[in-house]
């Protein structure tokens, strides 16, 4: 279009004038050069070769690597507002506009209010979520996916915050981030970053009587490792410098499948409390227990008067109560087991294929009398105690597996001894037992086996106009901790984690339903009933969120149109507890630019397309 | 504490069975299982029927619940057999079966059959590496439930990929751990049809759940249908299948069975194969148009539109038949994309036909319709064709209809500039002259793709925004869309400036539909990431590359033979 026209004296026509303006005005050789379809191209290009290369960096890093480099990176922030100065330049470039450039500048205008839309989104508004409980309190705070520092002054007692995630800026010992502390004369000096802080066990001097081990849980298939301190009297110790204490506790949960304990002498079991059975179909009863002939039908005879059958498969694993009898069925073996196997504990492997007496079997946990110790999933456990040993200075410890209310094994063991579990391949090493010890944990990144963690970064205080310049110890700070940070007489706390934000109202779960398909667990909706309640009038209101359908507060149309209210959307479940839901909230005044713009673009293209006037 | 559900129907189930009932006097106990059938005392034995169970066509229209809905048995037999070994046939012991006899065998004879159902080979093991690990053959596909059990190494990589997923139930299995786990629903399933839990033909008393026949009082029916079965009573076993049913929509009456008219039409659309006839043909109509591709003859013209237009009608048939039974748009999984993207070519195809009476967009768009259809029909594993219920944030038929329907219909119309482009570029590398029409054409149909992929892409975005609590996030499905739709845009504007022409376009749009593939497919199952992870699946990752490989050197052919043409 921008060709150079041939000069004439005539009344120019659309094509001459517009070749015409450019020869006169350097502001329109502007606007034409920036208006360009050569420029047009090249941002099409450039954006969509972007954009491609980020979803295989998101796929190889992950999403947050994604947008700090590209999708959010100031670069690319800025390459889209010269799209949008090519876009509204080009537009100006066909001026004086004909009724055949309606579509057109429909399109490139709907564009540019679209990504004005998104600016004023992520500029104005943010996007959180909110965990909610139907037994929990109402929440009047969202957690923002912003990550930031909370630095507490030690001039002021005030608390400073700034946007920071250290997995972005990544700061190493050569390159470290250098924060002043306001209004003293300190800097914190960040020279590293973790994704995976835990707190690690470590032994201190305790007090007299107090008792300490470290263990080390290792599986070779897993690819896994963990440590656990445990401790008996522990007693809390002062915080001194990098190290934060905890007092031990004498009990671990092992992944929620075993227990860990540490006692000062081992406890009793009773050797018969528990019991494991083999019933074969259509034997007779073994502790009241049988087995129909086809195997479907487990029958349990309590005692003389009280008997009752089951269906087998619907009682797998779930622990059935009859009278006195308590009877789990672990295991069902339709090809059976061969005679000489019969009430042994079970080996691992199912049905052997190799000792088909085609006799249907099931494995029976047996339970009888009322104890307490007894869960219904009788867990396993390790139980451990130290041993007192005259004046030896290699402490001992006992130790007793076992499973229900019996023993598998027990023995004795010595710093560095290891032992199996039985709990699929993980083995236990006592790395170090020591009377007169207690427990704290210190927080580092973890080894690339153990797994878990939570982001960090670590830090230290200095003072660099001191003579000669002071530092002070380095700490972890890990995300969702305030972690003291020491020099000299001056403490400053610094707090990391996802921003936390308020609302001006509260928000609590009356209701949460998870219906599900016919016959399965598998859900079919998420139905949360929430209360809203405005902070200011008191007045209350409630809102169902549904799959697809959020809800929002304030509600009303001017409000769902301009997005300036807050909307919630299910976001997580957790599948373990149905009284916790997760909803996605979203605060966006650009919501009327996006939709406007939206509808701009496609009846534009429509038009552009398909509605041209005849020429 | 007895769970058996009581009924009072028990006069009912003895008129039933006495219609068909002469040896129904095995007593009290509902639990024997019949004995193993022997042929030297079997009354009605012919030299076939001893080898061959009897048909069970007679059980094809009863319900069955399974994996979330109410199905009819035929096609929870094929879905089953399906799943277990990736075919609808198998051959078994030198004769071939069906999904139908083999379901029914494991159903009613689960410990009869010699050998065992667990030395049959009848377990899917398609993964290379694993069975190299397991030491298995690896010419093999199939194995037998024995032969999987004994392995050692299978056990552990099974109760790792367990673990992993207890660990964190939303994790995505890679590699060995996914084969693994893969291979153990494949056994799970196997142990669940011969213990007989997967067979749920009961409607129950109360609640949702229906029960396998085994509970209650149908379980003398079932009783008489193993009985027959086994004896290959072919007319007794007819007839209580019959009862069965009956029993069934007695029982099932208030619970909610699904409408008879929909059983059927399930049945009908399983058996008739729409999708497959409508390949054959588009496959005839391109023959045709290739035959009278000298000049558009009326009469051979015409003889294409008929074959278009009867396979056209066979898959919107097909299409309506899956809309009817699952209640939402054809478009949920991969499978039904890639049939109604099949389905899209085509219609633009005829749309374009009845206005410009081309031929080219036509013979473009047989090709890439006749792919997709033999590619969705013979790769039922890494497509799955079954109806299953959606993932909660997919059920909204609004959206689902408006957002999915506009994107995959965009799919089609470069899928249709696909094809187009080929006719161009097969003319130019055939050394004919080419003229400027065909490339209007082509302009147009990238057109109809770009107004709908942006709709669509803007669609997406308003429902996420709803669904997700965001417009625009740049999840990689939604990425991969906007760099699709530059991709064109870039095209189409090269194109206005006069950067390319005719030819130009032509090559960019078979390179720009990778970006389509990419958004499509690759996303979903090369990516893996994002939170369209529904639609993740794995396999086809060779047939794609090749693809790809095959679309780089056309078009080095065709940029090799423009040049010499320009040159002279």
């Amino acid at each position: 279009m921008s060709s150079d026209g041939t000069p004439t004296k005539r009344p120019l026509s659309r094509a001459g004038l517009i070749a015409d303006r450019q020869r006169r005005y350097p502001l329109w050789r502007l606007i034409h050069l920036l208006g360009s379809l050569k420029l047009a191209l090249v941002l099409l290009a450039t954006i969509a070769i972007a954009i491609a290369t980020a979803t295989f960096t998101e796929a190889h890093f992950d999403a947050s690597v994604a947008k700090a480099w590209i999708y959010k990176a100031p670069w690319f922030i800025a390459w889209l507002g010269v799209l949008c100065i090519n876009l509204f330049a080009v537009t100006l470039t066909r001026w004086p506009w004909q009724k055949k450039h309606t579509g057109f500048i429909i399109t490139h205008y709907g564009i540019i209010t679209l990504l004005i839309g998104a600016v004023m989104g992520s500029k104005l508004g943010f996007e959180g979520n909110v965990t909610l409980r139907t037994d929990g309190q109402p929440q009047r705070r969202i957690i923002t996916d912003r990550s930031t520092l909370q630095i507490e002054s030690p001039a002021d007692s005030f608390l400073y915050l700034l946007p920071y995630d250290a997995k972005l800026t990544h700061p190493t010992e050569k390159h470290p981030t250098r924060l002043t502390i306001p209004g003293t004369r300190l800097e914190m000096i960040i020279n590293d970053s973790s994704e995976h802080l835990m707190r690690h066990p470590q032994l201190h001097a305790g007090a007299a009587g107090s008792e300490a081990i470290l263990l080390d849980f290792s599986s070779q298939n897993l690819k896994q490792e963990l440590s656990v301190g445990l401790g008996l009297n522990a007693k809390l110790d002062p915080s001194t410098g990098n190290a934060t204490t905890t007092e031990a506790p004498d009990r671990y949960d092992f992944f929620g499948l075993a227990s860990i304990t540490f006692h000062e002498t081992l406890p009793k079991h009773g050797a018969k409390r528990a019991e494991r059975l083999i019933v074969t179909a259509g034997n007779p009863p073994l502790q009241g227990v049988s087995l129909s002939r086809d195997g479907r039908l487990v029958t349990i005879h309590a005692d003389a008067d009280l008997s009752a059958s089951y269906n087998r498969s619907e009682i797998m694993d779930r622990m059935v109560v009859l009278g006195t009898h308590r009877i789990v069925v672990r295991e069902y073996l339709p090809e059976g087991v061969s005679g000489d196997l019969k009430n042994q504990p079970s080996s691992t492997t199912s049905s052997s294929p190799a000792l088909s007496s085609r006799t249907p079997s099931i494995r029976v946990e047996f339970l009888s009398g009322e104890d307490a110790q007894l869960t219904p999933d009788s867990k396993p456990w390790l139980e451990l105690s130290p041993v007192v040993t005259e004046g030896g200075n290699g402490a001992q410890i006992a130790w007793q597996l076992g499973r229900s209310g019996a023993v598998i094994s027990s023995g004795l063991l010595k710093s560095g001894d290891s032992i199996p579990l039985g709990w699929a391949d993980w083995r236990l090493t006592l790395r170090e037992a020591a009377p007169g010890k207690s427990i704290a944990s210190v927080m580092e990144p973890g080894t690339p086996r153990e797994q878990g963690g939570v982001p960090g970064f670590r830090a230290h205080l200095t003072d660099p106009t001191a003579k000669p310049p002071l530092s002070g110890e380095s700490s972890w700070v890990a995300s969702g901790e305030v972690t003291p940070l020491l020099l000299g007489d001056n403490l400053v706390r610094v707090g990391y984690g996802l921003e936390l934000r308020p609302i001006p109202f509260s928000i609590a779960l009356t209701d949460f339903q998870v219906p599900r398909d016919e016959g399965t667990e598998t859900p079919s909706d998420f139905r949360a009933t929430v209360q809203f309640k405005n902070l200011a009038t008191g007045s209350e209101s409630s809102g169902l969120i549904r799959m697809n359908h959020p809800a929002s507060y304030p509600g009303g149309l001017i409000a769902n149109m301009t997005g300036i209210n807050y909307k919630f959307s299910q976001a997580e479940w957790n599948p373990r507890d149905l009284k916790e839901t997760t909803l996605q909230v979203l605060y966006d005044p650009g919501w009327f630019f996006k939709w406007i713009g939206s509808l701009a673009i496609c009846l534009g293209i429509a038009t552009m397309f398909y509605l041209k006037p005849r020429s | 504490m007895n769970r058996r559900p009581s009924y009072l129907f028990l006069p009912l189930v003895g008129l039933l069975m006495m219609q068909s009932a002469p040896a129904w006097s095995f007593g009290e106990s509902n639990s024997n299982r019949p004995t193993p059938a022997n042929p030297t005392s079997s009354s009605i034995s012919t030299g076939l029927s001893e080898a061959l169970p009897i048909s069970a066509s007679g059980l094809e229209t009863l319900t069955i619940q399974e994996g979330g809905r109410k199905k009819p048995y035929l096609v929870f037999s094929e879905e089953t057999l399906r799943s277990l070994s990736g075919k609808t046939t198998l051959t078994l012991e030198g004769s071939r079966r069906d999904s139908l006899s083999i379901v029914t065998g494991l159903w009613l004879d689960p410990a009869a059959t010699l050998p065992s159902w667990r030395e049959q080979e009848l377990i899917l093991v398609s993964n290379k590496p694993l069975k190299e690990l397991l030491g298995l053959d690896p010419t093999r596909k199939l194995f037998s439930y024995n032969e999987l059990t004994a392995s050692e190494v299978l056990a552990k990589k099974i109760a790792e990929a367990a673990e992993s997923r207890r660990r964190d139930p939303k994790v995505r299995l890679v590699g060995i751990q996914k084969e693994a786990s893969d291979v153990a629903m494949r056994l799970g399933l196997l142990e669940s049809l011969l213990s007989g839990d997967a067979y749920r033909v009961v409607p129950p008393p109360s609640g949702h759940e229906w029960l396998s026949a085994e509970q209650g009082e149908p379980s003398l029916i079932l009783q008489k249908m193993r009985e027959t079965w086994v004896e290959k009573d072919h007319k007794g076993f007819t007839e209580t299948s019959g009862g069965l049913i009956h029993l069934q929509q007695f029982l099932g009456g208030s619970v909610g069975m699904p409408p008879s008219w929909k059983l059927s039409l399930e049945v009908l659309y399983q058996k008739s194969h729409p999708f497959r006839w409508a390949w054959i043909l588009y496959a005839l109509a391109g023959v045709v148009l290739l035959t009278f591709s000298g000049g558009w003859t009326r009469a051979g013209y015409r003889l294409a539109w008929i074959c278009a237009g009867g396979g056209f009608a066979l898959q919107a048939a097909g299409l309506l038949s899956r809309v009817l039974i699952a209640g939402r748009p054809p478009v949920t999984n991969m499978y039904e994309s890639v049939i109604w993207v099949a389905f899209g070519t085509i219609l633009f195809a005829l749309i374009f036909e009845a206005i410009y009476r081309a031929g080219s967009f036509l013979l473009g768009a047989v090709p890439v319709a006749v792919a997709s259809l033999i590619i969705a029909d013979s790769q039922p594993v890494i497509l799955d064709r079954s109806i299953h219920p959606l993932t909660p944030v997919l059920r909204d038929n609004f959206w689902l209809t408006t957002h999915v329907l506009s994107i995959t219909l965009s799919y089609a119309a470069f899928a249709l500039a696909l094809g187009v482009a080929h006719v161009a570029l097969g003319r130019v590398i055939a050394g004919k002259k080419s003229s400027e029409t065909i490339y209007n054409y082509l302009y147009k149909t990238l057109q109809v793709g770009v107004l709908l992929l942006a709709t669509g892409t803007i669609l997406g975005g308003v429902w996420a925004n709803y669904s997700w609590g965001r417009f625009w996030d740049w999840d990689p499905k939604e990425t991969w869309a906007l760099t699709a739709l530059l991709g064109y845009l870039f095209l189409l504007h090269g194109r206005i400036s006069g950067l390319w022409g005719g030819f130009g376009l032509a090559v960019g749009s078979i390179i720009a539909f990778m970006s389509v593939l990419m958004a499509w497919y690759g996303v979903n199952f090369v990516l893996g990431a994002g939170l369209h992870s529904y639609g993740f699946g794995t396999g086809g990752f060779p047939l794609v590359a090749v693809f790809v490989g095959l679309e780089l050197l056309f078009l080095l052919v065709a940029f090799l033979r423009h040049r010499r043409t320009k040159a002279y």
